[in-house]
């Protein structure tokens, strides 16, 4: 009796999903330190530029063990989750889904192989950490609105400023930047270490 | 049964070729086969093939066909085989898929569907098989090693497979969790399940395993029966890369030639650290020499790692360290050391080898590094590596490049963590050799290992550390090596001794004083009414004093108004002076005579105790618990009864005033009650723990206090002072240290002392309120102020005590354990029956703790007047047991025994001792003369006939030798006198006796060959025509025996002649071999 | 990272895992708004005393007490900003601006989120998920993620004490620093993660069967009166969104 190398299944197996568990904890840990830095007010703002920095490398070894649809998504949104029941609101969950999601078609669309949609995979998924800010992009008028008359116009002006709909754009542009840095620093730690040590 | 039909199998993407070569393999069913090779030979992959993850898993090429039960499962992934095959793994670490052990025992179960009903069913099962109680609903994160694995096997067996495969289970266990597997396993195969094991550890294997399958090169060499295979040479399983098969390692060479070269030392001085849980090092005083390599060994969770992690400056610590006489702090510490950890992956993080080497290299030497690192490379065998990623190398060569960098930093001392977890024999050797060549460099390699054979292959120093202190250090020989192997024996037994059941929730201490102090009842219930009288009286005094404030405010000038009120304010003060006064009396009377009362009481006991669990307590506990502890009772106790029930009446009877007058500022005053009552709690968690935790501290300190002064003489004659005075300083300080630490915590308690009370906050404002909206008459107001300030009195009376309730609590538990212990059932008085010498035991069962597992489990067996019987077994097998329920050490908890045709229950136990002559090992001298030490075998003998007995047991010419001959006196515990003297004192001690029974434990067991001559002689003399029972290792000594019973595990094996047992019983087969290969070993 | 690790502390009342997210969910909602409405402020001070009661239920005094306070505080800071009497622009303005609004925003959602998260063992959890018909898909990572954060943790701590001996700080190079951190933490991780998901199939583990479940999940009468409690708030919450 001959049996070859056993058929990949294409649905992800116990092994990919706990892979996706395990680099969920490494990213959530990434984000929590860098959420962390929040409290120095700028960096409330752009936490999620500097989580696409950090999290280049990892991601770029997990985007290397996906092989089936939906891993991306999944992490997303355990990620949402995790940070939902932490006291984040619930926003990133949908924007973990959706940009999840895209990302996984996204890699789906290079057979998993191409670095190129590995990138931009990977800027997409790093877009949805907005969605943890959406509340406070949302609640920031109604907040700024209510020091009108005694703080005057400029300073409910400048408060707006910073917590725009503006500044959200300038946050997204910021976080691709990043990510596709980040995704290069990944790459170059893959080649350098994790494929030459046999583990990608 | 399982069977392999010429299987090949080729990892996807290996290099190395076939792992498994056209394999056919059949595996009995019910039995233990046990998989053994070289490292890499493919007994993993073969054990990965049984349970699917070959090629399901681990993905690759496959050929030839697997059938369980005839039926062929190579279709069938690793799940569809889960229910049918269980597998335990070797990485404890990686095996468990939950956090919590209850979860991760359910676990196959809930993946197996199978319904809540059975899952509760196979819980309560396995947790009772495994014994494993304790671990229940654990956090898996907190458990050691062997923990770990037992309840990874018993998570596997949940679910009820019929097959187990275990892949190197005992790699990270140390002696005693692998004898406890090697009982798993067991367990296993006498409920019929088929078991394969593989791995490189065999010795624990031996009573078990049924057949041995050697493999090599992905090919079975030979399959073997096990009786045939343990029977082999240990140098014929090593020519195969097998470890040693022999339970016993020994020094494979002499002493490293370099013993003589006087080395620097590493000192290590009162080191102290102590984790959350309690756990923790303590070590006062160690030096180890440098340029030796030093083994560090002790059962899995004993605190070596701490200790290594203190010793190279990752962990700061309090201790002091000094290398010859210069002291380090950590920092220095680390710059001088390096560990190369168990999981190597950790410490390498470049892309080169050549490059992990190259940042080691300290700064100043930047420009040689080229050829630094090239001969590096070189030492450690990696040239052709260099190139290559650490990560991508294998385990060992990982391992030669962590060394290589921490060479490369010009590291002094070097520590290993493990290193051979999981070795063959081979590598295990090539590592032995490294450590030298790394020792030969002039680099000290301090390895922390289970690995006995390791040990003795390479190591020169010694460090036995159990229990977070250091049992035991010296040279690596022979018997120091012996030495290590009876602490994990006697540990292995222990374990199972002292496993403590979870004690009853005790009774609140309150009503267990009331029941022991019966004779204080009448006097405490006055003293009670008393002092309710007196609170009641001490009311009065605001009452009054509100009245007159009223009248001032209501400008009252007329005096005489006035005095009614303050004499009765003034008759109530005194009232309750002397009404309080009068109670505490009363009170104090009716404690002393509680205390006397539990303390004969106590005492009473004591001798009612058998006599083995009074020799387990320490006389320093013993006393402290009698005398201190029942005394720091008495303040507590005598206040205790009066001022709470008064406290609580007085309390709620201004309460109840104070409603009366206004409802509304009563419930408002009582709001910062519950406030300060939480922060209370807050502060008073663990209370009880504390208080418990600082007896234990000081018993620590006053049992060294004890020990200090009472072996002043030992340490002054050996010129240990400084030694044995920092122990004792090293408690006292700690004692200091945790009693300031506790107060500081305490803190709170002080804010809730202040605000608990603080009924003024609340009174003030909203009765100013009231009064401003009218609905408050002033006086009224001015009344409740000054109740409010007197409920606040018996509150804090009544917050002190609940701490003092908690000191109650530990102590009355502590006096409880003496009164609750087990006694001894004896009759006091002689029947007047005859007494036979004819010793008969029949169907014996004992357990040292109740509830526990027995060491003896249906010992039956007759010992004839005037014969010579010897018990031998392995240790821990219960035969010391025996002889000390003979002796009449403790009763047998099932079972009979009779001399003659009377049990000894029926026998007073002063008549049962004078039956018996019991010498062991070590034997306590009392601080008097030798002359009246030998006469306390026979108090009534004469000096002549006490000098007879010291001939005749050869003690006469040594004694005369002593300076003050007969009459020198030896002190606490005999300590100018060598063992042999000692042990000759003893037999002397019990020739004077001349009891018809003598039994001798081990008498002889650790006596040098000069003395063991004499000692022999005096034996042979001492047991003349007596009923004796011998218990000995040596089974030379005892091979003339009348009948030599052979004890196991708690049951007779077999009882007979010495040449009858060569002829029967394997066992004893075996020891005898053992002993005489031993013995040859000695020659050698 | 600890406190992810498994909750089991001794609560007075049990809810069911389902009630706690449902809880987690209404509490996150409203407390997060920014709605000026009468009612909704009201709504909010009692979902802040609820969760207080939460608290004590696992009996952490102390961290009620302080959970209190800290919101007090908090308030009086909005009541002062809003009132005007200290200067918003200024660096102090900025500050106490930022604090106040992580706390009143945040603060009770993560009280609460720390009171599920240590009321609930992984396993119930997990059973709660599965009878919320959660696909393995997602139970089975969610699971990993409980049983990885204190592996995670040791690993690093293992990595730390490499880099003291190889006298490695972040301090000199940050870029080396955290190269020389994550890749061996990365590659350890990876090789757990192998050998967990090997040992998981030979448990059984798969994607495609349901599991059963040992954990006794269910709803009782607090559960009941919980649901009937939420389902108030939303309501006033609405009518409160309602109304402006």
């Amino acid at each position: 009796m001959n049996t070859a190398v056993k058929e990949e299944s294409k649905k992800m197996g116990v092994k990919d999903l706990i892979t996706v568990g395990i680099f969920t904890v490494v990213y959530f840990v990434i984000f929590f330190i860098s959420a962390m830095t929040g409290m120095v007010p700028i960096m409330a703002v752009f936490y999620p530029v500097l989580i696409a920095l950090l999290a280049g490398i990892p991601c770029i070894l997990f985007f290397t063990k996906v092989k089936k649809f939906g891993m991306i998504t999944i992490m997303a949104t355990l990620s949402a989750l995790l940070l939902w029941l932490m006291g984040y609101g619930y926003m990133g969950i949908f924007t973990g889904v959706a940009f999840g999601l895209a990302a996984d078609f996204i890699l789906k669309s290079g057979n998993y192989k191409s670095f190129l949609k590995m990138v931009i995979g990977y800027v997409v998924f790093s877009e949805w950490v907005i969605g943890t800010q959406l509340p406070m992009f949302i609640g920031a008028e109604a907040y700024a609105e209510a020091f009108r008359e005694t703080q005057g116009d400029a300073f409910v002006d400048g408060l707006e400023k910073l917590i725009s709909w503006g500044m959200c754009g300038v946050v997204i542009v910021a976080t691709a930047v990043a990510a596709v840095i980040g995704a290069f620093i990944g790459r170059a730690v893959l080649k350098k270490h994790f494929e030459r040590a046999g583990i990608a | 049964m399982i069977e392999i039909k010429d299987v090949s199998f080729e990892y996807a993407g290996s290099e190395q070729g076939k792992s498994l070569d056209h394999v056919s393999l059949v595996i009995p069913k019910g039995k233990v086969t046990v998989l053994c090779g070289r490292s890499g030979c493919g007994k993993t992959t073969l054990t990965r093939l049984i349970n699917g993850l070959v090629p399901y898993f681990y993905k690759g090429e496959i050929t030839g066909d697997i059938l369980i039960d005839g039926e062929s499962v190579l279709e069938k992934n690793v799940q569809e085989r889960a229910g049918k095959v269980g597998s335990v793994f070797q990485n404890p670490r990686s095996q468990f898929f939950n956090v919590d052990s209850t979860s991760e025992l359910v676990f196959g179960c809930e993946n197996m569907q199978f319904s809540r009903e059975d899952m509760e069913e196979r819980l309560k099962s396995t947790t009772e098989v495994f014994d494993i109680g304790d671990l229940i609903n654990k956090s898996l994160f907190k458990m050691s090693g062997g923990e770990k694995q037992k309840i990874a096997c018993a998570s596997v067996s949940m679910p009820d497979p019929d097959i187990y495969v275990l892949d190197e289970p005992t790699s990270n266990l140390d002696l005693v969790s692998i004898k406890e597997l090697a009982i798993i396993l067991a367990k296993w195969k006498s409920e019929g399940k088929t078991v394969i094991v593989a791995d490189h550890r065999l010795n624990y294997l031996e009573e078990v395993a049924d057949k041995i399958v050697l493999v090599d090169q992905g090919q079975i060499v030979w399959e073997k029966d096990a009786k045939d295979f343990f029977a082999m040479p240990d140098s014929e399983a090593h020519s195969y890369g097998l470890r040693s098969l022999e339970a016993s390692v020994k020094i494979s060479e002499g002493i490293p030639e370099n013993e003589q070269r006087k080395t620097s030392s590493l000192t290590i001085k009162n080191l102290d650290f102590t984790y959350e849980d309690g756990s923790g090092v303590h070590i006062k005083n160690l030096v180890l020499p440098m340029g030796r390599i030093i083994g560090v060994v002790g059962e899995n969770g004993a605190g070596k790692s701490t200790f290594v992690r203190c010793l190279c400056g990752l962990q700061k610590s309090s201790g002091s360290f000094y290398i010859d006489d210069k002291r380090l702090s950590p920092k220095e510490l680390l710059k001088e050391s390096y560990l190369v950890m168990q999981d190597v992956n950790h410490q390498l993080f470049t892309e080169s080898v050549d490059e992990e080497i190259r940042i080691s290299i300290p700064k100043g030497k930047k420009d040689t590094q080229d050829d630094v690192v090239d001969s590096l490379l070189k030492t450690m065998d990696l040239t052709e590596y260099g190139k290559l990623h650490p990560m991508s190398l294998s385990g060992g060569q990982k391992q030669r490049v962590a060394v290589a960098t921490a060479l490369a930093s010009d590291k002094r001392i070097l520590f290993f963590d493990e290193p051979t977890s999981g070795l063959d024999y081979e590598h295990m050797k090539a590592f032995s050799e490294r450590l030298k060549e790394v020792r030969n460099a002039g680099t000290t390699p301090i390895v922390i290992t289970h690995d006995l054979e390791l040990l003795a292959d390479s190591c020169d120093y010694l460090v036995l550390i159990s229990e977070g202190e250091v049992k035991w250090s010296g040279k690596c020989d022979d018997d120091t090596l012996r030495r290590i192997e009876e602490h994990f024996e006697n540990k292995c037994f222990r374990s199972n001794k002292h496993k403590e059941t979870k004690m009853e929730k005790q009774k609140s201490p309150i009503a267990r004083v009331w029941e022991l102090g019966e004779s204080g009842h009448k006097q405490i219930t006055i003293s009670i009414v008393l002092a309710v009288l007196g609170v009641l009286a001490g009311i009065v005094p605001y009452v009054m004093a509100s009245k007159v404030i009223n009248l001032l405010i209501a400008g009252e000038k007329d005096l005489s108004l006035f005095i009614p009120y303050i004499i009765a304010g003034l008759i109530g003060y005194l009232l309750n002076t002397f009404l309080y006064t009068g109670a505490l009396g009363i009170s104090h009377k009716a404690t002393f005579r509680i205390l006397k009362e539990i303390r004969e009481k106590v005492l009473a006991k004591l001798p009612k105790l058998p006599l083995g669990t009074i020799m387990e307590m320490k006389s320093g506990r013993l006393k402290q618990t009698i005398v201190d502890q029942v005394e720091s009772m008495e303040t507590t106790l005598a206040h205790v009864f009066p001022e709470i029930v008064s406290n609580i009446g007085g309390f709620l009877v201004v309460w109840i005033y104070m409603f009366v007058i206004d409802w509304r500022l009563a419930l408002l005053a009582m709001i910062p009650l519950p406030v300060g009552m939480s922060l209370m709690f807050a502060s008073m968690k663990g209370y009880g723990e504390n208080y418990a935790k600082s007896v234990e501290i000081t018993s620590n300190m006053n049992e060294s206090l004890i020990e200090y002064t009472g072996g002043i003489e030992v340490i002054k004659a050996y010129n240990q002072g400084n030694e044995s005075y920092a122990t004792l300083k090293e408690r006292c300080l700690a004692n200091a240290f945790f009693f300031y630490d506790w107060m500081n915590r305490c803190k709170t308690n002080i804010y809730a002392m202040i605000i608990a009370p603080a009924t003024m906050l609340t009174v003030l404002p909203f009765g100013w309120l009231f009064y401003q909206s009218g609905s408050l008459s002033f006086d009224k107001f001015i009344t409740m102020i000054i109740l409010s300030l007197c409920v606040t009195g018996p509150l804090l009376a009544v917050m002190d005590f609940v701490d003092t309730l908690a000191k109650l609590g530990t102590v009355v538990g502590n006096v409880d354990a003496i009164l609750t212990a087990k006694e001894q059932e004896h009759i006091t008085e002689d029947s007047g029956m005859v007494i036979g010498n004819d010793i008969d035991l029949e169907d014996v069962a004992f357990a040292y703790t109740e509830g526990q597992d027995a060491v003896l489990k249906g010992v039956s067996l007759h010992i004839p007047q005037g014969s010579k019987t010897a018990l031998v077994g392995p240790s821990g097998s219960g035969k010391s047991t025996i002889a000390k329920l003979i002796a009449g050490f403790w009763d047998a908890d099932a079972g009979s025994i009779c001399f003659g045709n009377v049990n000894t229950k029926d026998i007073a136990l002063s008549s049962l001792y004078d039956k018996i002559s019991y010498v062991s090992q070590d034997n306590f001298l009392f601080d008097d003369t030798i002359l009246e030490n030998i006469r306390m075998g026979n108090l009534n003998a004469s000096d002549e006939e006490v000098i007879e007995c010291a001939k005749a047991s050869g003690c006469d010419a040594f004694i005369r030798n002593l300076e003050n001959g007969y009459s020198t006196r030896v002190g606490g515990g005999g300590a100018h006198l060598s063992g042999g003297e000692r042990q000759r004192i003893a037999i002397a001690r019990a020739m004077l006796k001349d009891a018809p029974i003598v039994i001798l434990d081990e008498a002889t067991a650790y006596i040098d060959p000069e003395n063991e001559a004499v000692i022999q002689e005096a034996v042979g003399k001492l047991v003349n025509g007596k009923t004796l029972i011998v218990i000995a290792h040596r089974l030379s000594t005892i091979t003339d025996s009348d009948q030599i019973v052979l004890v196991n595990e708690g049951k007779i094996d077999a009882v007979g002649k010495h040449d009858d047992l060569l002829q029967t019983s394997p066992l004893y087969k075996s020891m005898w071999q053992a002993h005489i290969g031993a013995k040859e070993g000695h020659v050698a | 990272m600890n406190r992810l690790e498994s909750g089991n502390e001794e609560a007075l009342i049990n809810f069911d895992p389902r009630t706690k997210l449902m809880l987690l969910l209404v509490v996150n909602t409203v407390i997060i708004s920014d709605s000026k409405s009468l009612l909704i402020s009201g709504l909010k001070i009692a979902l802040v005393i609820l969760v207080l009661f939460l608290l004590i239920d696992v009996k952490k005094i102390k961290m009620s007490v302080t959970y209190v306070l800290i919101y007090l505080l908090a308030t009086g800071g909005d009541y002062i900003l809003i009132s005007g009497r200290i200067n918003g622009m200024s660096a102090g303005g900025l500050t106490l601006r930022i604090l106040v609004y992580l706390v009143v925003r945040m603060l009770p959602s993560v009280m609460l989120a720390w009171f599920v998260l240590h009321t609930t063992k992984v396993s119930e959890f997990i059973a709660a998920m599965q009878r919320m018909h959660f696909p393995q898909t997602i139970t089975i990572p969610f699971a990993t993620i409980f049983r990885f954060f204190p592996t995670l943790a040791d690993e690093y701590l293992s990595i730390q004490d490499a880099m003291k001996m190889r006298n490695i700080r972040f301090g000199t190079d940050v870029v080396a620093g955290i190269e020389y951190r994550m890749v061996p933490l990365l590659v350890s991780v990876t090789k757990i993660g192998d050998e967990l998901s090997a040992a998981a199939m030979t448990r059984g583990l798969t994607t495609e069967n349901k599991r059963t479940s040992y954990s006794e999940i269910g709803f009782h009468l607090q559960d009941i009166i919980c649901f009937i409690l939420m389902a108030a708030s939303v309501a006033i919450f609405v009518i409160g969104l309602l109304r402006g």
